[in-house]
């Protein structure tokens, strides 16, 4: 593996040497960032503590390496179109619940510019490619984008940016660009008023931290949301979305499932016919539920999306069988097994026994709703940390998550935890801390 | 009997991947070492080896405040009932000479 730095060295040293100088004026900014968002529960972000520095990486690479995933995504899409003729099939080869593609409109969802105009995902940044583990479209991409804006201001808006001057275009503002996408669906100019769906059996798991926070932001940018659920949504006979409680219409219908609700009731979809597809009635319908099928179970049947000289792949990912088996369980440092279409459930082969590893082999194999992904170490870096008032320098490991919006690269997110054999970020280990990067 | 030996025994595979001994053998007859061993519940370190005692003291249907002195007992009754796996016992004991 190649040792250089990922990072702009140079950068990254020019930062730190002014963060030991300026740390008490540093302090003072991120409290005065924390009380601004202290009424929205955000004294920190989900995770250890406010980052104390961006990841600086070279803009170029990461240019590139969004339209090489839009690329990629735009062939996912084409892989899941041609499979739309033939459901049964459909359902076989990918494992998903074939009930569920029965409800979807497929055609229409699938073909919406609204598929794929937000999208992130995840993966490993090496020296010469960006693997990609998954992608998010769903739930977590809205919680996500409103983490970066939350860290813009801690870290584009503190006075190191300020001193080193650094541009606030170069951490990319994905919040502010989804917010453009927003309005341009709208076709309101500025504000719109947002109904943000999730079932109302998900409302607690979507909405347990964020709820306030996604207010907050939003009303700061001009637009009111509502959160909503199949039993406050309907379409009018003029074709308006409105919500039952308070009679006002929406301009758009964000969709913001994790998936769970529809995967296990499909015929919950009879009653709320406007979420089928890519229109709730007259009203664009974001992400809609088409975008379930970009989850982790979709990745064995893309991986031919992007070329051998390509700036990204995505990490090799087979449907689990009974022949494969002796392979999974004897080699198990080469492997990750991961949940296809539901929940978060992660295992990681070099940090998990041999007997609980040979349980989740024989569960992914009986149960068809796991892939088995090829292990790759998320990258190293090293970051500073505030330890009993004093600045420590920890290696780290990070996972990069590109925003794509609208086609284009705008911002990233970084997860990262100290270093350890076989981390991972998703679940968020206890320890996990959150960035931007700085496009140098 | 080290601990290298006992896991090379508990750990041994088949040419596919599986465990020579299930893990139900392995952890019906974890605390019967436990009890041979003559540590102390009070002296357990792992959280696994923890979790595996509980649960060994619930089969028992111990009180959850018992002794040391009322669980040796109930798992020696209990084992005199559902002794552990032969072939997996002889191996060790083998193993001891």
């Amino acid at each position: 593996m190649n040792n250089e730095p990922l990072e702009e060295q140079e950068k990254v040293e020019q930062y730190e040497s002014l963060l030991e100088s300026s740390r008490k004026e540093v302090l003072e900014h991120y409290a005065r960032v924390s009380a601004r968002y202290r009424e929205a529960g955000k004294n920190r972000l989900a995770c250890t503590a406010w980052p104390l520095r961006p990841l600086f990486l070279k803009k170029d690479r990461l240019h590139t390496i969004g339209t090489a995933l839009v690329g990629q995504l735009e062939s996912c899409r084409d892989v899941l179109i041609s499979f739309t003729e033939d459901r049964g099939s459909m359902a076989k080869t990918l494992n998903f619940p074939l009930e569920l593609l029965k409800e979807l409109e497929l055609e229409t969802g699938l073909g919406s510019p609204d598929f794929l105009s937000a999208a992130r995902p995840d993966g490993f940044l090496q020296a010469d490619r960006f693997v990609v583990s998954e992608y998010n479209v769903g739930s977590g991409l809205l919680a996500t984008l409103s983490y970066t804006e939350v860290l813009f201001e801690l870290l584009g808006e503190g006075p190191l940016a300020r001193k080193l001057g650094l541009k606030d275009g170069n951490f990319g503002r994905p919040f502010q660009n989804y917010l453009s996408l927003l309005r341009g669906r709208a076709q309101s100019g500025s504000a719109a008023h947002i109904a943000l769906f999730s079932p109302a059996e998900e409302h607690k798991d979507v909405y347990r931290w964020e709820k306030k926070l996604f207010e907050t932001l939003f009303e700061r940018n001009g637009f009111t949301v509502e959160f909503m659920d199949e039993h406050s949504l309907e379409v009018d006979s003029e074709k308006r979305l409105i919500s039952r409680q308070t009679g006002r219409t929406f301009q758009l219908l964000l969709q913001m499932t994790t998936g769970e609700y529809f995967l296990q009731t499909p015929n919950s979809l009879r009653s709320s016919n406007y979420l089928r597809g890519a229109r709730a009635g007259s009203v664009p319908h974001l992400h809609p539920l088409a975008c379930l099928l970009l989850g982790k179970g979709i990745l064995p049947a893309n991986l031919g999306g992007a070329g051998e000289k390509s700036s990204v792949r995505i990490a090799e990912a087979t449907y689990p069988t009974e022949e494969a088996a002796p392979e999974y369980r004897l080699n198990k440092d080469k492997y990750v097994i991961k949940r296809s279409w539901s929940g978060k459930d992660t295992v990681v082969g070099c940090s998990t026994g041999g007997r609980a590893w040979n349980r989740i082999v024989a569960e992914a194999i009986n149960s068809k709703d796991f892939i088995v992904q090829d292990y790759h170490p998320l990258p190293t870096t090293r970051l500073p940390y505030l330890v009993d008032g004093k600045l420590e320098y920890i290696a780290v490991r990070f996972e990069l998550s590109p925003f794509l919006i609208e086609g284009k690269y705008c911002g990233s997110l970084v997860r990262y935890a100290p270093d350890a054999e076989g981390l991972r970020l998703s679940p968020s280990p206890p320890d996990m801390g959150m960035t931007i990067v700085y496009a140098s | 009997m080290n601990r290298e030996t006992l896991a090379g025994i508990f750990e041994r595979r088949l040419p596919n991947g599986t465990f020579v001994y299930e893990d139900e053998k392995v952890r019906h007859l974890v605390p019967a070492l436990f009890l041979i061993s003559g540590s102390k519940l009070s002296e357990v370190k792992t959280q696994e080896m923890k979790d595996l005692l509980a649960e060994f003291a619930q089969k028992l249907e111990l009180p959850e405040t018992h002794t040391e002195d009322d669980f040796a007992k109930a798992l020696t009754a209990y084992y005199k009932k559902n002794p552990p796996d032969q072939v997996l016992l002889r191996e060790l004991q083998q193993a001891c000479e």
